[in-house]
């Protein structure tokens, strides 16, 4: 029989039990957000739109006419796009405003991190999430859209010069939808309130078009749009599908550099406030 | 003779005890610091006016110009409904989170002094935070070619300071009613704020279905806008306005109240 000495012994972890250790917060927040009745009467409100422009190429389809009025290309899906991010935003406050803020009130943070998980597998788990969520208001809808338009209508949609159009849906529909859940996810990591997290998570989205517009109707340049967060996705948007900007174009790079810094400015905050340890002042 | 402490105090009584607790939590929070930074930036605009823009900015834009665009798109429109919101949402929903609502409940007070205390609390913290601001923008603004600007349009300033406060007292009762009959009152909020409100820019008698419709008939500001708002923009009697808008934030605030005293509140185990 061994005898161990009676002193410290470092303890030894046992190693990940998946490869994909974040699978399970994924799995668990997003059935507690599916089972709420609310959420399902939002996700119907979210795919109004797609039901709109289905009517849109169908009318295009049976009287061709219409399509001078109501034009039908690759414009027709950055403009839903452009659209739906209004509705991203509200499924993010619906879904992503207590993911981290409710952890640190509870405490459950500390729970899941004495976890054999990393902090990396916990935001990975919490950001994909919100990702589920607003695919469903983005990519979902749009390549359902572009399905079903090549079926309605493939002497218009099914041409080598219009195969670009899924994969800018694709990227278009992360871009929108990374964006927009980092800037959720991190307000929600400065918060211990779901509800605060919500407002404060509003209050910056609107606050920037707020800005944004005030400042562009004074100043009367292109380059205040930039200052919301909302105006850069379009303006991305605008640029992947040759959606032609109204009053004056923007360097493509402005854009893009705003929400370069943002995305990393999320990162840095998740960094800083998702930890294991709590200090107490 | 000390005053029985088992016999309910008179409401006003016990709202002015409310509103002595609730505005010293509400004013020096995290939240009201965030809040402030929003309220206040057009004071950074402000600065910003008068250190570079003024020079550069086309002449056919005086100073006043910016501040009624200020007031009219900044304030009316977006801010003050988004302050009222927060806040009035919160009065009675902050405390069914934190699970407090019980001390009150037990405190001889009626439950109408709670949430009449809380209204007076949220209305003194955002017009602490609004008008000094508005103030300072319309003086950073107007004084760039000197006192005279500020003087010229005295009464304008009284008038938008009546009708921001006016905005936060019905907008704040409509939310206030949202909180208190609502579990989750933010996205019915943000739904009626960004979708609801936008029918006052419709023709005909729909907007008047809005509280925006009448808050913008108290302002004499109108400035160029796009779209639909550009077409249809109407605007009401300032006086109608006034009592329009009083007897919507007292019927809400008295449906609120109501609600309140009846509702019985579960708390999440």
């Amino acid at each position: 029989m061994p005898i161990y000495e009676q002193a410290y012994r470092r303890w030894e972890a046992r190693g990940p039990l998946r490869a994909v250790r974040f699978w399970p917060i994924t799995r668990e927040a997003l059935s507690l957000v599916l089972a709420k009745r609310a959420f399902i009467g939002l996700l119907v409100l979210v795919w109004i739109p797609f039901v709109v422009r289905l009517i849109q190429v169908y009318i295009v389809t049976r009287f061709p006419e219409a399509g001078r009025v109501l034009p039908v290309d690759g414009r027709l899906f950055g403009d839903f796009l452009n659209q739906q991010t209004g509705l991203t935003l509200l499924l993010s406050i619906f879904g992503g405003a207590g993911l981290i803020a409710n952890d640190l009130r509870t405490g459950a943070i500390l729970v899941y991190l004495s976890r054999p998980l990393t902090r990396r597998d916990y935001v990975l788990g919490k950001l994909s999430v919100l990702m589920a969520l607003n695919y469903s208001a983005t990519l979902l809808p749009a390549l359902l859209l572009y399905a079903v338009s090549l079926g309605l209508a493939p002497e218009l949609f099914l041409k080598w010069e219009l195969a670009w159009i899924a994969p800018m849906i694709v990227l278009h529909a992360t871009i929108l939808s990374l964006v927009v859940s980092l800037v959720a996810l991190a307000i929600s990591a400065l918060s211990r309130s779901a509800r605060v997290a919500g407002l404060a998570f509003a209050g910056v989205i609107v606050g920037l078009e707020i800005v944004r517009g005030v400042l562009e109707g004074i100043l009367d340049r292109p380059e205040a749009r930039v200052l919301s967060l909302q105006n850069d996705l379009r303006i991305i948007g605008n640029l992947l599908f040759g959606v032609a900007e109204t009053g004056g174009a923007v360097p493509a790079i402005y854009p893009i550099a705003v929400l370069v810094l943002t995305a990393a400015g999320c990162l840095a905050i998740l960094r800083a406030r998702v930890r294991a340890v709590e200090i107490v002042r | 003779m000390s005053r029985d402490t088992g016999r309910t105090l008179p409401t006003l009584d016990g709202a002015r005890a409310v509103f002595a607790l609730s505005f010293e939590r509400l004013f020096w929070s995290r939240r009201s610091l965030l809040m402030g930074v929003l309220l206040c930036l057009p004071v950074v605009f402000g600065v910003l006016y008068r250190v570079v823009l003024v020079a550069k900015l086309p002449t056919r834009l005086s100073g006043f110009d910016l501040y009624g665009t200020v007031v009219a798109l900044y304030y009316i429109r977006n801010v003050v409904p988004l302050a009222a919101l927060f806040y009035g949402t919160a009065l009675v929903t902050d405390e069914v989170e934190e699970r407090t609502i019980t001390y009150l409940f037990t405190r001889p007070i009626r439950r109408s002094s709670v949430l009449l205390g809380k209204f007076a609390a949220y209305l003194a913290t955002t017009l602490c935070l609004v008008l000094p601001a508005t103030v300072v923008t319309y003086f950073l603004l107007t004084t760039a070619a000197g006192l005279s600007g500020a003087t010229a349009h005295g009464l304008d300033l009284v008038r938008d300071l009546g009708a921001l406060a006016m905005g936060l007292v019905a907008y704040g009762a409509f939310f206030a009613l949202a909180g208190v009959t609502l579990r989750r009152p933010m996205i019915p909020g943000l739904l009626f704020l960004f979708v609801w409100e936008l029918v006052a820019n419709l023709p005909g008698y729909l907007p008047r279905l809005t509280i925006t419709a009448w808050l913008r008939s108290l302002v004499t500001h109108h400035p160029a806008e796009e779209g639909l708002a550009q077409i249809f923009a109407q605007t009401q009697p300032a006086g109608l306005s006034l009592v329009v808008l009083s007897l919507l934030a007292g019927a809400f605030l008295a449906l609120a109240v109501r609600i309140f005293s009846e509702r019985e509140y579960v708390l999440d185990q």
